[in-house]
């Protein structure tokens, strides 16, 4: 089982892991979470530090990952912390999927 | 009238505590394979739910944000998570195999026994009839059946319940399990 250690909150649904992920023989570190619609700019201090308060520094796994576009260097992906998906704690912001 | 009485009693009895009973605790063990897992997801959803609540709170009052709605709507969503989290776990806490098959069999079982010394006592096998031990210990016997009967019903439509939210769940399980992992670099 691969676990990746969250090492920074970067926005509402963007964090930072190590060590890097590979994928379609892509590397990276950067994770845009997938699951929750980003919220609006003033409730995006509440998601932010959800997800803070959630993964950080914590071991998480990466799932049903997908590149949005071919020139991003973020890796599109489910978060799961302990066998749940991260996006059910989110679920106030609306789904994206 | 009694004894006619006593007769179809000890026969449902032993039927109960022959069939019905080792069929329920069969179905326990059978459907609860899966109970644990689902339980310690639950209990970790709970756990973070109830952190997310207090810490909406506190930036809230930290950076002194105008987001009463959102606050009031994000806890209302977050409660009702949390209500329907509790509900599938008193019903999976409640059906702990072990408990519940001891539990039964303790009810039907002494109230096969005081059935039994009653018969005896009844009979004056030992010279020992007694009317008013008699009457009780029938009293007693009957009163630990419905006991059994009662716990086997609670165990019955509980384990309807369960079986929905396992299926629920394991659906969910086993969708995430075919999303494909992300490998590590090396």
């Amino acid at each position: 089982m691969n676990t990746f250690k969250v090492i920074e909150i970067i926005d509402a649904d963007t964090i930072k892991v190590s060590p890097n992920w590979v994928f379609k023989e892509r590397k990276g570190d950067i994770i845009k979470v997938l699951g929750y619609s980003t919220p609006a700019e003033r409730l995006q201090v509440f998601a932010t530090s959800r997800l803070k308060n959630l993964i950080y520094n914590k071991d998480v796994e990466l799932k049903d990952a997908q590149f949005v576009n071919p020139e991003s260097t973020a890796l599109f992906c489910r978060v799961f912390l302990n066998n749940v998906d991260i996006s059910k704690y989110f679920l106030d912001f609306g789904n994206s999927h | 009238m009694i004894k006619d009485f006593i007769d179809i009693y000890s026969k449902l009895e032993i039927g109960i505590i022959s069939f019905i009973a080792p069929t329920t605790s069969y179905l326990l063990t059978t459907y609860m394979s899966d109970r644990k897992k689902i339980i310690d997801k639950l209990n970790e959803q709970q756990k973070n739910i109830e952190s997310i609540l207090e810490e909406d709170f506190k930036i809230a009052k930290e950076t002194q944000l105008k987001a009463t709605e959102f606050i009031k709507q994000s806890e209302l969503k977050q409660k009702s998570i949390e209500e329907e989290i509790k509900f599938k776990l008193v019903i999976l806490n409640f059906l702990q195999p072990k408990k519940c098959i001891v539990k039964l069999f303790c009810y039907l079982t002494l109230s096969m026994i005081l059935l039994l010394t009653d018969v005896l006592i009844r009979g004056d096998v030992f010279n020992f009839y007694n009317h008013i031990l008699s009457v009780i210990l029938f009293s007693l016997s009957i009163f630990f059946f419905i006991f059994g009967i009662i716990l086997l019903f609670r165990i019955a439509v509980k384990l309807i319940d369960a079986k929905e939210i396992l299926d629920e769940e394991l659906i969910e399980i086993s969708r995430e399990s075919e999303f494909v992992n992300v490998q590590a670099a090396k």
